[in-house]
């Protein structure tokens, strides 16, 4: 199976679980989209904003001394939207509206990002 | 990307057309005017910082150090530049001047345009007070248009990798990703609107 294909299928099993998550991508750490399920908006733009935000991330456990970073997240008024690293090479982002379930988004991404960061690892 | 002043310099020789840089040609040419040139030095770095102290702009950078520093910065540099040799360790310094202008604050366009009044300057001094044939001067003005082209250059792109670098090291992200979000984000902008 092809690596966007079974990005794919990750993405595809995580948004079944949680029907209220409106976009989900996985993209590289330099910002390339591997894959997405984005209805609207710039694939190319979201995925490396999401990048953008894991390397930061990164940055600020390093300076704070937070050891490895895992995810960060931006809430808007009317959505949110949480960045997971899936490991070395990849970052997995997910959109909910606002008021979405937070503890159930984070237990099915943080169970992808997982999935992601093995495949690729795989490879 | 390669920030290391070695690296730079190499990066910016292998983009430049062999045409557009100096030469061994223009190594010895001005050698041979180096006596010349040398006795042009008070009157370029007096027009020099003269330019720079009555801009408010410039005065505003320049006024933490002393003028006589100043001077001595570019008398050294213009002596070094009349001795020769233009190696390695010559144009590798004019890729550091890049970093040292990040930290001063010395733009781009200051630095550009005080390197097109040192022509100017350099142009009549040839003919008015060296009292070069016509084409003398404009042969010479060639290799200095030449030495300014690639001085420019590593500078330029030494001050825009250091920055680049400081920002990817701050922020942790690559500077892969800064020239994809770049891409990015200017892929969709119309450059006819923005005039």
């Amino acid at each position: 199976m092809a690596i966007a294909e079974e990005l794919n299928t990750i993405l595809g099993r995580m948004r079944t679980s949680v029907p209220e998550l409106s976009a989900a991508l996985v993209a590289t750490t330099d910002g390339l989209p591997i894959a997405h399920s984005l209805n609207s908006g710039d694939a190319n733009r979201l995925a490396a904003m999401a990048a953008t935000a894991l390397g930061l991330g990164r940055r600020i456990c390093e300076s704070f001394g937070g050891g490895g970073f895992r995810e960060t997240s931006v809430s808007g008024d009317e959505g949110q939207m949480y960045i997971y690293s899936a490991g070395p090479k990849a970052v997995l982002g997910v959109v909910a509206r606002a008021g979405a379930n937070v503890g159930l988004i984070h237990l099915e991404a943080r169970d992808a990002a997982s999935q992601v960061a093995q495949m690729l690892e795989r490879r | 990307m390669a920030s290391h002043i070695a690296e730079v310099t190499e990066d910016v020789f292998s983009q430049l057309p062999p045409a557009a840089r100096f030469t061994g040609e223009d190594e010895a040419l001005l050698l041979r005017l180096g006596p010349g040139l040398a006795s042009l030095e008070d009157h370029l770095v007096q027009g020099f910082y003269d330019i720079l102290f009555a801009h408010p702009e410039t005065a505003r950078i320049l006024s933490s150090g002393a003028r006589s520093e100043r001077e001595n910065a570019l008398r050294r540099w213009w002596r070094r530049t009349l001795e020769g040799p233009f190696d390695a360790h010559y144009w590798q310094w004019q890729a550091a001047v890049g970093l040292i202008h990040v930290r001063q604050n010395v733009t781009n366009p200051m630095m550009i345009g005080m390197w097109g009044w040192i022509l100017n300057a350099l142009q009549q001094a040839l003919l008015e007070t060296l009292r070069l044939l016509p084409h003398e001067a404009a042969r010479a003005m060639e290799a200095l248009h030449r030495l300014a082209a690639t001085a420019q250059a590593l500078t330029v792109e030494s001050y825009m990798r250091h920055y680049l670098v400081a920002l990817s090291q701050s922020t942790g992200v690559s500077t892969d990703l800064i020239q994809r979000l770049v891409a990015v984000e200017l892929s969709s902008l119309d450059p006819s609107a923005q005039a």
